[in-house]
């Protein structure tokens, strides 16, 4: 976490859990970044990001793995929509994706 | 008829199983934590195969060299649940985990990224553009349910 601090961004996760649940998270993973909830799923539409069968067991909305990288002003200059759950882009890689952000 | 003792023992009849096993349970349970082995899978996939391989090559001696029927069906009943859990692990990484479907109305390019409103873990609001005036790595998952 400390190479995104250098790199001056700010890490936040976003799903639709209950905020009860990010915290849960934060504390059984020791995260150093904040969980944030959307719970109406408002964000993840905005977005974009709705996967579209949503939660298989409520039918309720959840997200797709994606990442987005914003500038200073707020502006998407990068984002990744894996195709396949497994391979989320690594660390490494965004870190490298910040340096060019102006 | 020769004794139990004159025949080597078979042990590719466990090996092969005990090995397809550990090497997809361990893709669950240890190579998820390193990227480079959980993004190719490949060392997992190599794993099972070679077990599947051992515990076919093990059940086609047991027939060959005339093992007791318990030890031939032993055999044959390790082999099938190499090729199940094996079969599992290479459905997982080549098929299942590609389930995603294509994305759709995402904005593309340089754009203003939405202002949202977010709560934060005490369920307090927390607006995106609080975000402002710094790079922000924003990450979407799907939730733990």
């Amino acid at each position: 976490m400390a190479e995104f601090r250098d790199a001056g961004a700010t890490v936040v996760a976003v799903s639709t859990d209950p905020p009860e649940r990010g915290r849960e998270v934060v504390e059984a993973l020791g995260l150093e970044f904040p969980v944030l909830a959307d719970p109406s799923g408002a964000a993840v539409a905005a977005f974009g990001v709705a996967h579209p069968e949503g939660n298989p067991i409520d039918g309720g909305t959840i997200a797709r793995p994606a990442t987005f990288l914003l500038d200073r002003d707020g502006r998407v200059v990068w984002r990744d929509l894996t195709e396949n759950w497994r391979v989320r882009p690594r660390p490494d890689e965004i870190l490298q994706r910040l340096a060019s952000i102006p | 008829m020769r004794g139990m003792a004159s025949r080597p023992r078979n042990h590719l009849l466990w090996i092969g199983p005990v090995l397809t096993f550990v090497g997809v349970w361990s893709y669950f349970t240890v190579a998820v934590r390193w990227p480079a082995l959980r993004d190719g899978a490949w060392l997992n996939v190599a794993i099972a195969g070679l077990g599947i391989a051992l515990a076919a090559l093990g059940t086609v001696r047991a027939f060959t060299r005339g093992s007791r029927v318990p030890v031939r069906l032993l055999g044959t009943l390790g082999l099938a649940v190499s090729i199940l859990f094996g079969g599992f692990l290479g459905a997982y990484v080549f098929v299942l985990s590609y389930g995603l479907p294509p994305p759709s109305g995402v904005s593309t390019g340089l754009a203003a990224a939405p202002d949202v409103e977010l709560l934060d873990a005490d369920g307090r609001p927390f607006r995106l553009a609080s975000l402002r005036g710094t790079r922000v790595v924003l990450v979407f998952y799907r939730g733990h349910w």
